[in-house]
């Protein structure tokens, strides 16, 4: 039998702290008011010391203590904002066709983050149809999702394991190759089934002079059955920027279809890879598409009328729904910890990995169901630099852990366990880099959402305790709007840009 | 000499003082924009509108952002949960590892690529569940039209669940009037007069040569080879038996003990026909044939497969069984005659079902039948390759895949068909097995180490838990759940308590 393999390095953090920990800001925080302490104690006035030093340290801690993944004064700032939107209503959210106003239905309708983004369709995108483009005009992005189905991973040998592993690697790598796009986002919904689309097919297939003994026994297990089990949705999102588009779009006949053509040219060449990993069909969506994945993120209940009519009615304008339609119709000021939209509230956790690595298939509990009505999601969104930005990164990476280890070796202590680790992760890094894989900025999101009615908190108890041991959940405390539409909308919207210069 | 370039049909309009309606190209989704207009003018603040009931973000998803090198970031593959198999068919039970309902289709897979044919093959030790889970499926189907036919239900394990339908299961055995024709017309004889004389004539080809084909079999599984002699004296003689060759417009019955008796008294008419020189030589060469027909009439068989059928058979009752229970006390020799015979019988019933009508075929002990000979193997063998165009759906049961290889010593012809029965079956079920069975299973199957384990662990912690799987596709851990009116009716034990099958 093949040992398992751990994998490693997953846990470098993008933004680490450069000396003892702190970011350079913030060091630079802390020597600026030590200044006013150093001032007063070499003045002599040792009393107004040591109230500035109180005062100071206060603000220094304010500046570096990190509480919950965060420093007190950005909490701080956090809760400033929160409560301004909170006491304008500005937080609150109302569709317009609730308020009576719908003007356009092509015209999307979300809160939040997602006002910025547009939905252009593209040109016809070969046997896909019309393909609906993610136009995120706050970040000048353009991307496009697709409903993939997937065979699952729960049987496979280790080996098999490790090949899907190495093959979803690789699949970054080649986007990183690609100049156009550079953003990949998988998302998984475990979401209850709703039975419609055995429904839909039972009414077409039922024979009328069926047995009643199989007609009864049937009838019982769409009640036993039907109620508890669940069905998973998975959407896989690629996007590029404006910047690495705009060039080749302009060759390609310009505009938003140029845009398109240019990124159709990078969806082609994705679905290979995706079978790769297990996926058995790929669907771009088209916009009605799309605005369904976003409805039933929104509302897992209306994915039932949906699928009926999906399935039932022609592929007329009716039956399709309309981009307005997509968002929730209402949702109040978002709590701390919640977020309530229609008749749901949803907790969402950016996913924090473990130091010391994890196995294959580990982020399973994450998604695993065990209360019926529940619905999981989990979301990566993953964003592969370039060559020569991996090189630098890998390269800081290691002076920085060899700044420390060298220091304490020169003063004759001995370099801790984990300073060792550091600096091997560095160095394993720094090869892999070198050997020709590429660096992936990511982040992971996971969220738990329940109808309204029931108690929350015990379901998001639950989805903690089920990471427990793995990974640890850090509750994305009042921004559970925009950590909802990370975790549960298949977007690609979640990962925060990154700050230019820190690095 | 130039030539005019061809004119288009707007052209050539136009050019005789007319014009083409004009009709408007679809609408744009997203007009063009005109020269330097900007493509990326931002919609909307990053967080939303700050305006009241717009829903603004005040907090921007603080997300903790990891780089990790591509050759590690596999570790965290979040594509975990399979979406499954299409909601169509019988809807099974669970499948465990991904929380959604199982359903059963194997036509429909085929149709959608999933396998290649739509025969299953169930292995499992006796009591895991193996008859509740077929029976189950069986059920199921049904309310969607599909007719099924249990081909032999040997320890009458399906006689419950017919008797739960109102339809009563054939039995034949001791102590049982009831008689079954070897060569009865079935379903034929009611439909005869309604087919056209060309019909007719192929339907009658074609019963003539299954007939050929089942004597022959139960020839050579008392260990004769028949030769091609035999067949054709065979089929010479089952055509002047059914009347046919005297212009007869109405068939007539034919019984075992029919063909005998003219195999072993011919008429000068029969021995001229089959071009032989005289009476003699034909009873010289064909002795073989003549006593092993007169074995089964007069042997452990007689009675049971040599008089009229006795009873009537609703052809279209939705499921039909014939229960061999009691036949046992008769010898395995009875058992798998009976299966031959009820094998063609089954085929000639599909023969002459409906298009798109789907007919399930069980084959309960499989391998009992295939004890007879490489004809009856190869029998099987056919059944199994023409499911696919028959939209049929063939039901091999059976304890372990070693159970195939007794059907011949080793390395002989059977043994080498009835292996490659396994892979005529893409759908395999495999039940709760000790472990020495589950290494057999592994290698015959392809089966990963974990999916072993789930045969010789998981599957054994409950009855009605089986490994599915679907060509070489990854298995399914499904657990078939039974509703309450299933478990009344179909208890596999109830023998066993003693009140004889009866429904409680």
């Amino acid at each position: 039998m093949s040992s398992v393999r751990i994998y490693r390095g997953l846990a470098r953090r993008e933004k680490p702290g450069w000396i003892m920990g702190l970011s350079p800001a913030q060091a630079l925080a802390c020597l600026v008011l030590a200044v006013p302490v150093l001032w007063t104690v070499s003045a002599g006035q040792f009393l107004r010391a040591l109230i500035l030093a109180g005062v100071c340290g206060l603000a220094a801690a304010l500046v570096v203590v990190p509480v919950r993944g965060r420093p007190a004064l950005r909490w701080l700032a956090h809760v400033l904002l929160y409560q301004l939107g909170a006491a304008l209503g500005w937080s609150r959210w109302q569709s317009r066709a609730a308020a009576g106003e719908l003007d356009d239905p092509n015209e999307p309708d979300l809160p939040g983050v997602l006002q910025r983004v547009s939905f252009p369709d593209g040109p016809v995108f070969q046997h896909h149809g019309r393909v609906c483009l993610i136009h995120d005009t706050g970040e000048g992005r353009w991307g496009a999702t697709a409903r993939v189905t997937h065979t699952g991973v729960g049987l496979l040998s280790a080996e098999e394991c490790d090949r899907l592993a190495s093959r979803l690697g690789s699949m970054l790598l080649s986007i990183g190759h690609r100049d156009v796009v550079d953003r990949l986002s998988l998302l998984v919904r475990t979401v209850p089934d709703d039975g419609t689309e055995y429904e839909v097919w039972r009414a077409r297939h039922d024979v009328a002079e069926a047995p009643d003994l199989a007609r009864r026994a049937v009838d019982e297990l769409d009640r036993t059955i039907g109620a508890v089990s669940v069905r998973h949705e998975v959407f896989v999102t690629v996007s590029g920027p404006e910047d690495a588009l705009r060039k080749p779009a302009a060759a390609a006949g310009g505009g938003v279809e140029g845009r398109a053509r240019v990124l159709y040219r990078v969806l082609d060449g994705l679905e290979d890879p995706l079978k790769a990993l297990g996926a058995g069909s790929v669907e771009w969506l088209s916009g009605s598409g799309l605005a369904e994945a976003i409805r039933t993120g929104f509302n897992p209940d209306s994915s039932a009328v949906l699928r009926a009519g999906q399935l039932t009615g022609s592929e007329s304008d009716e039956v399709r729904l309309p981009l307005a339609a997509a968002g929730p119709t209402q949702a109040p000021t978002p709590g701390w910890r919640r977020y309530d939209h229609d008749a749901y509230s949803t907790v969402s956790y950016s996913v924090l990995m473990p130091e010391s690595g994890t196995v294959f298939g580990s982020l399973a509990p994450l998604l695993a169901v065990k209360s019926a009505g529940e619905r999981r999601c989990l979301a990566m969104h993953y964003e592969v630099l370039g060559s020569r930005a991996a090189s630098r990164s890998v390269q800081g990476y290691r002076f920085r852990s060899g700044v420390m280890r060298d220091y304490k070796a020169s003063k004759g202590f001995s370099a801790s366990a984990a300073d060792d680790r550091e600096a091997g992760g560095a160095r394993a890094q720094e090869q892999a880099v070198a050997a020709g894989h590429s660096l992936v900025r990511y982040a992971a999101a996971a969220a738990v959402t329940v109808p309204a009615d029931r108690p929350v908190e015990d379901h998001a108890a639950r989805l903690e305790n089920d990471a427990a041991g793995r990974f640890r959940l850090l509750r994305l405390d009042l921004a559970q709007d925009s950590a909802f539409v990370a975790a549960c909308l298949p977007l690609g919207i979640g990962l925060p840009n990154a700050r230019g210069g820190l690095l | 000499m130039t030539r005019t370039p061809p004119r288009g049909a707007a052209q050539l309009l136009r050019d005789t003082g007319q014009t083409l309606p004009h009709i408007p190209s679809p609408a744009h989704p997203t007009p063009p924009p005109s020269r330097g207009e900007r493509i990326n003018r931002p919609r909307a603040p990053r967080r939303g509108r700050s305006r009241p009931g717009h829903g603004w973000s005040p907090v921007a998803a603080p997300m903790t952002v990891y780089q990790a090198t591509t050759s590690e970031i596999g570790g965290l593959f979040p594509l975990l949960a399979a979406n499954g198999i299409p909601a169509v068919g019988a809807r099974i039970g669970y499948d465990t590892l991904s929380g959604s309902a199982f359903y059963a289709h194997p036509v429909d897979w085929v149709l959608r690529g999933l396998t290649t044919n739509p025969n299953l093959v169930v292995f499992g030790e006796p009591g895991r569940g193996k008859s509740s889970t077929v029976v189950a499926f069986l059920l199921r189907m049904m309310l969607f039209g599909t007719k099924t036919l249990i081909s032999g239900d040997v320890k009458g394990e399906y006689s419950p669940l017919l008797r739960a339908l109102g339809i009563s299961p054939i039995a034949l055995g001791r102590g049982l009037s009831t008689r079954l024709n070897a060569l009865d017309l079935g379903p034929i004889a009611a439909r005869w007069d309604s087919w056209s004389a060309q019909r007719q004539r192929d339907e009658l080809d074609a019963l003539l040569a299954r007939w050929v084909k089942l004597l022959v079999a139960l020839a050579e599984a008392q260990g004769y080879a028949p030769t091609v002699t035999d067949e054709a004296v065979l089929a010479q003689v089952l055509r002047r038996l059914l009347g046919t060759t005297d212009g007869a417009s109405r068939l007539r019955p034919v019984t075992i003990p029919d063909v005998q008796r003219e195999l072993a008294d011919p008429d000068e008419q029969l021995w001229r026909e089959t071009r032989f020189a005289d009476r003699r030589q034909f009873l010289d060469t064909l002795r073989p044939i003549t006593d092993a027909l007169a074995n089964l009439i007069t042997g452990p068989l007689s009675g049971l497969f040599d008089e009229p059928t006795n009873f009537d058979l609703d052809w279209q009752a939705p499921i039909q069984s014939m229960d061999l229970s009691r036949l046992r006390g008769r010898g395995d020799q009875a058992v798998a005659v009976a299966l031959t015979c009820l094998g063609s019988w089954s085929s000639m019933i599909t023969d002459l079902q409906d298009d798109g009508e789907i007919r399930i075929v069980v084959r309960d002990e499989v391998w009992r039948q295939m004890r007879l000979g490489s004809k009856a193997v190869q029998a099987v063998d056919s059944d199994l390759r023409l499911s696919r165009a028959e939209q049929k759906i063939q039901i091999l049961v059976g304890h372990k895949p070693s159970d195939f290889l007794s059907v011949g010593s080793a390395g002989s012809q059977e043994v080498a068909i009835a292996k490659d029965l396994l892979a005529l079956c893409s759908t395999r079920i495999l039940f709760g097995q000790s472990t020495r069975v589950a290494d057999e299973l592994a290698g015959d199957f392809a089966l990963s180490t974990k999916e072993s384990e789930v045969t010789t662990g998981w599957c054994m912690e409950r009855t009605g838990r089986a490994l599915w799987k679907l060509e070489n596709s990854p298995g399914y851990k499904v657990q078939t759940v039974l509703s309450r009116v299933e478990q009344n009716a179909f208890d596999t034990n109830a023998h066993l308590r003693g009140n004889g099958g009866e429904t409680r």
